[in-house]
């Protein structure tokens, strides 16, 4: 039977995991925008495969090609980066989306997107600094 | 910062510091912003199928909705700075992200058949 365990014993648990665990102990960092790598933004296009399964030998369902475009371009006069995505199923085109960011922090200035579910489409509209959005 | 751009802008964060960082998200949908933190779990090597090494961060988050089990997690390569996997629980079930080593794309488009009709 384990003796109850009292005095400074347990403080000094407490801080040994501290200092070995920080990510655990630590407050979280509040990330700003002069925090960001921008630096590593550049032109591309990239391809993700995405599936849905229960874990090896369960079988693959719900495949998804996502592929999206990084372009530097100029949007209302402004430098911008601007995200163009196309997912496809096996029933074709099932999510369409172009996000316009400041190239300078990477806020969104606007976004359209259409989605397609059961046969059904959905479109949306958004200009965060005019408060404006459409669904 | 906008969710729906993560792949992109999620990588730029300054995962250096390790620990965990929280940053706002938004997306379309959600009735507001809301505060989402992501941990560096540690390091992790991927190697491609072409040989290719992946120097990545590990990095986890439960999307916000801490205490429900979801998380996601994200192989973020250091050097490019590019999501190369990423895995997360959605409805109960794994759904798996894997960057291609190219793009998909087609160079040469079908032609459609001679007499109108496929075979």
């Amino acid at each position: 039977m384990r003796t109850p365990v009292s005095g400074p014993i347990p403080f000094l648990v407490l801080a040994l995991s501290a200092a070995a665990f920080p990510a655990l102990a630590a407050e979280p960092y509040r990330v700003t925008p002069s925090d960001l790598h921008l630096e590593y933004l550049r032109p591309a296009r990239l391809s993700y495969l995405v599936y849905m399964h229960g874990g090896p030998g369960t079988g693959v369902r719900r495949a998804v090609l996502s592929s999206f475009e990084v372009a530097q371009e100029t949007v209302d006069g402004r430098p911008a980066w601007v995200i163009t995505h196309h997912w496809e199923d096996a029933d074709g085109t099932m999510h369409t989306a172009r996000t316009v960011h400041a190239a300078t922090d990477v806020a969104t200035l606007s976004q359209e997107s259409t989605w397609v579910r059961s046969g059904k489409r959905m479109s949306s509209s958004v200009v965060p600094a005019e408060g404006r959005g459409i669904a | 910062m906008n969710w729906h751009s993560d792949l992109t802008l999620l990588p730029l964060l300054p995962y250096e510091k390790g620990g965990t960082l929280r940053i706002r998200l938004f997306d379309v949908g959600m009735p507001a912003p809301m505060d989402v933190d992501y941990t560096v779990l540690g390091e992790r090597t991927l190697v491609g199928g072409d040989g290719r090494t992946y120097d990545c961060w590990l990095v986890e988050t439960d999307s916000g909705s801490p205490g429900t089990g979801a998380f996601q997690r994200f192989w973020i390569d250091k050097a490019s700075r590019v999501v190369v996997k990423e895995e997360d629980t959605f409805n109960g079930q794994y759904r798996s992200k894997y960057l291609l080593a190219v793009p998909a794309e087609v160079e040469f488009p079908l032609s459609p058949p001679a007499n109108g009709t496929q075979g």
